[in-house]
């Protein structure tokens, strides 16, 4: 099958898998015991003006098929509702919410990665050394600690007692500070994001290498007489990194929507704030509007995964989608 | 104008705020929607004194809420969030000073002696941040506003009462004059809440979104707002407002507030001086930001945690079972183990010091024995409790079984998500034995009418008791202070026997601030959850 072949294929899939989740946010609102009115109006849906104008405003009073389909209509068309307490768009506040989120999201990745992938290659080739058991248990002691923990660890440490970092809020880039506030304002979320990641992407990428430099090829590049750095970068690297690039696409869509308590600890306006935040509300147009954007983009990641391990492994380009 | 102590009274507020602690997102909003409380309405809001002030103009500072901004929106702000900005933006009609309601945007406000017509004079000269200028025709299309359905205020309800308004000097006159569908002493107080927040009717023909922005005549104008991150208050130049010195206020040129939802990342913020005020709710954080040497404003009773009982179905119809449980209940314990011995146990809704709490009355107090006995000659007692899962919720409902089982009785704890439990409450299917819930008190004792009224919408206990609905309804149609506190007296006499609802603990606001940074705020304001107005924050270094 060739490239295109498969990355359409896969495409179809994804399309379906977005419908599906379309339906299941959609049902949100009416799995709930009750109705929505009663909640937002609280009191006052006792006063039949008042429920009226508010089902009509949501649509509830259409059969629920019709429902849906002005719903997929309307997000087909970029509509992801609005929100009722303060009559915005769900749209304007993902355009607020997003640049934090990916910015937190790229930047745990990208040190996540750079700090992991050396570790594991020293740990790898160094396996049962006292520096590799060093690495093993200080992985799995961030692994086992909980971000909150750290988070409140950190803070104590980094801004109240030695005030390097904000314990609070977000810099934008394009705010007074510029970059360097910027960059202030989110290294502890951005440490405490990463810390977890490290660990899990250090333990797996050690393991997959210690199994590939096993293997003959390697025995074959050695007896060569290659230096190691060029044996493990080369040749080693990219055959075990199937796992940690799984992962790796995992981890971006649960960083969108996942990072809610990193998000919300250090007042961070994030993509999982907002979900928190219109939970609280009972704005079930904007969490129906930011569940759905979090599905397509963890759907979207995974499917550029399964793209990139064709690219890794032509096997998977052979096999067929 | 009337005199509150004496004689007054006001309005058909009652809102029930499940806010915060036991339940965290309020519902309904001042001026609007349904208190369950029994006995009180009265204003229980005190405010320890505090260390004197010298406010000092000028200077920026930061407050931290405990939750994002809900909405802005005149008639619809209610939480203390909501308040502490909108306070800044707009000026009520009318306000509270030393408990008593005053004019505030409005020079003055007459009714008449059947309080089927109240007149209200604006004060002269006052201008919105928009340069419209502030007279009878902005107040006029402010309520036509409020009561169009298309609006969907919570505050309709209320509002609805205002069957028609005159300008008798005109649009550009300063005097209007509404019209009553009923008597009713406490119409003044429903202008002190945010349905009393007048916005410039340019803003709003301009199509304004009130619920995110605003224009309004107070202390401050609003120069940013960005949902979940902050909202930026710039001193209004033109403001008419001066304190008793004279200066013009808001003696601040600048206010953020930000929300910081983690208790511990407010206070770590306050030690970091990235904000130099927060509010909140929560006892644990005062005690704690007192350790660490920050000053804090106690501001006591605005609101009770209480337990409501489902009077229309077994086994609360039995008026002998209902005064089990406030046997059982030692509201002491659940202070000490919850929260840390810093609140006051409440036995009515009406405050300590309020001229109509009527010591003599009020729910038992407790005392097991009786407890035990009035559980025996039930042949046994067997209800379900619900509440919201919060940790103080799950705290006290499992301090309320461990007594009530203490006793003999049998207590179901179940916790239910906030949205459905609210859900199950107001959709009036009666659906509940017992629950928790938080209710605001008002300064005025009509506060209490609707939900303790036969049938009214907002009874959420079911309670009857024609003596109470000809007492309550009485006691809204006449000015005379005494008249209305031999009504409210008798009300706390009956419902403290027949106890359609428990009061626990008078809640607990706190403003923690920085000495070094901020000059003691002011009073907290009535009906508002430890609200301040934010015109009269100082700075301490100008």
């Amino acid at each position: 099958m060739t490239f295109a072949r498969l990355a359409l294929a896969r495409l179809a899939k994804l399309l379906g898998v977005v419908l599906i989740v379309s339906f299941l946010t959609f049902l949100l609102t009416k799995l709930l015991p009750g109705s929505p009115v009663n909640t937002i109006l609280g009191p006052e849906a006792s006063n039949p003006v008042a429920k009226a104008a508010l089902e009509e405003r949501l649509g509830l009073n259409e059969p629920f098929l019709q429902q849906y389909f002005s719903y997929l209509w309307g997000v087909l068309h970029g509509d992801l509702g609005y929100s009722y307490s303060q009559d915005l768009p769900t749209t304007t506040y993902l355009s607020q919410r997003l640049p934090a989120t990916i910015q937190l999201m790229i930047m745990t990745q990208v040190i996540s990665l750079l700090i992991s992938v050396p570790l594991a290659l020293f740990s790898a080739y160094r396996a049962n050394s006292r520096a590799d058991k060093a690495i093993t248990t200080g992985s799995f002691g961030l692994v086992a600690l909980p971000g909150f923990a750290l988070a409140v660890f950190l803070v104590y440490i980094f801004a109240i007692q030695l005030g390097w970092f904000p314990a609070i809020g977000y810099d934008r880039i394009t705010g007074p500070g510029g970059l360097s506030e910027n960059l202030r304002s989110v290294a502890l979320p951005v440490a405490v994001l990463s810390a977890g990641l490290t660990a899990v992407y250090t333990r797996l990428l050690r393991s997959d290498l210690i199994a590939t430099l096993q293997e003959d090829f390697v025995l074959m590049a050695r007896s060569k007489g290659l230096p190691t750095w060029h044996i493990l970068l080369r040749h080693a690297l990219r055959p075990s990194s199937f796992s940690l690039l799984t992962i790796f696409g995992i981890n971006f869509g649960t960083l969108i929507g996942g990072s809610i308590i990193v998000e919300r600890f250090f007042v961070i306006p994030g993509v999982g704030s907002l979900a928190i935040e219109s939970i609280f509300k009972r704005e079930y147009l904007v969490t129906q509007g930011v569940v759905l954007t979090i599905a397509v983009v963890f759907v979207l990641v995974n499917f550029i995964t399964d793209l990139l391990y064709s690219v890794l492994d032509p096997r998977v380009r052979r096999a067929g989608a | 104008m009337k005199d509150k102590q004496g004689h007054a009274s006001w309005h058909r507020i009652i809102a029930v705020f499940l806010a915060l602690v036991f339940v965290a997102a309020a519902c309904g909003s001042d001026g609007d929607g349904a208190s369950p409380d029994p006995t009180g309405g009265e204003d229980t809001t005190t405010t320890e004194s505090g260390p004197a002030r010298n406010p000092v103009k000028g200077g920026e500072l930061v407050f931290g809420t405990e939750s994002d901004v809900a909405t802005l929106a005149p008639g619809e702000a209610a939480q203390p969030s909501d308040k502490v900005i909108t306070l800044g933006i707009y000026d009520p009609l009318t306000t509270y000073e030393d408990g008593k309601i005053v004019p505030f945007l409005a020079e003055s406000i007459e009714g008449t002696d059947d309080l089927l017509t109240y007149t209200i004079t604006l004060r002269d000269g006052v201008t919105f941040h928009d340069g419209t200028p502030l007279n009878a025709d902005a107040v006029v299309k402010h309520f036509d506003r409020l009561k169009d359905p298309a609006t969907a205020c919570p505050c309709q309800t209320n509002i609805a009462a205002i069957t028609s308004m005159d300008m008798p000097d005109g649009a550009e006159g300063l005097t209007v004059v509404f019209h009553l569908e009923v008597p009713n002493v406490a119409f003044p107080d429903l202008l002190a809440g945010s349905s009393g927040y007048i916005e410039s009717p340019t803003a709003v023909a301009n199509g304004l979104n009130l619920k995110t922005d605003g224009v309004g005549t107070g202390p401050f104008t609003l120069a940013e707002f960005t949902a979940g991150e902050r909202v930026v208050l710039e001193a209004y130049p033109d403001y008419w407002g001066t304190d008793e010195d004279g200066t013009q206020l808001p003696y601040l040129d600048k206010l953020t507030i930000v929300p910081i939802p983690d208790s511990g990342q407010r206070v770590a913020a306050l030690e970091t001086g990235e904000i130099d005020i927060f509010q909140t709710a929560d006892s644990a954080t005062v005690q704690q930001a007192e350790e660490k040497d920050f000053a804090a404003q106690k501001i006591s009773g605005s609101s009770s945690t209480i337990l409501l009982f489902n009077n229309s179905k077994p086994p609360f119809d039995d008026v002998r079972a209902r005064q089990a449980v406030a046997y059982a209940i030692d509201k002491e314990l659940i202070n000490e183990r919850a929260y840390s011995g810093v609140r006051v146990p409440s036995y009515s809704g009406f405050a300590l010091d309020s001229p109509y709490y009527n010591p003599e009355a009020g729910t038992p107090e407790y005392d097991p024995d009786k407890a035990r006995a009035l559980v025996e000659e039930l042949g046994g007692l067997d209800f379900e409790l619900i509440c919201i899962p919060t940790p103080e919720a799950d705290l006290v409902t499992g301090i309320v079984k461990q007594l009530g089982e203490e006793v003999g009785m049998n207590i179901t704890l179940k916790t239910e998500e906030q949205g459905t439990y609210v859900n199950r409450i107001f959709s009036k299917e009666g659906e509940f034995e017992a629950g928790c819930f938080r209710s605001a008190h008002f300064i005025d004792p009509d506060a209490i009418r609707n939900g303790l009224t036969t049938d009214d919408t907002t009874n959420l206990v079911f309670y009857s008791n024609e003596r109470v609905d000809e007492l309550l309804d009485g006691a809204r149609q006449t000015a005379d202070f005494e008249t209305r506190k031999a009504a409210y007296d008798e009300v706390q006499e009956i419902t403290g026997e027949e106890v359609p609802l428990i009061t626990t603990l008078y809640d607990l606001f706190g403003n923690v601030y920085d000495a070094s940074r901020v000059g003691p705020p002011p009073e907290g304001e009535a009906n508002s959850l430890g609200a301040i107005k934010p015109g009269l924050l100082y700075a301490t270094n100008g």
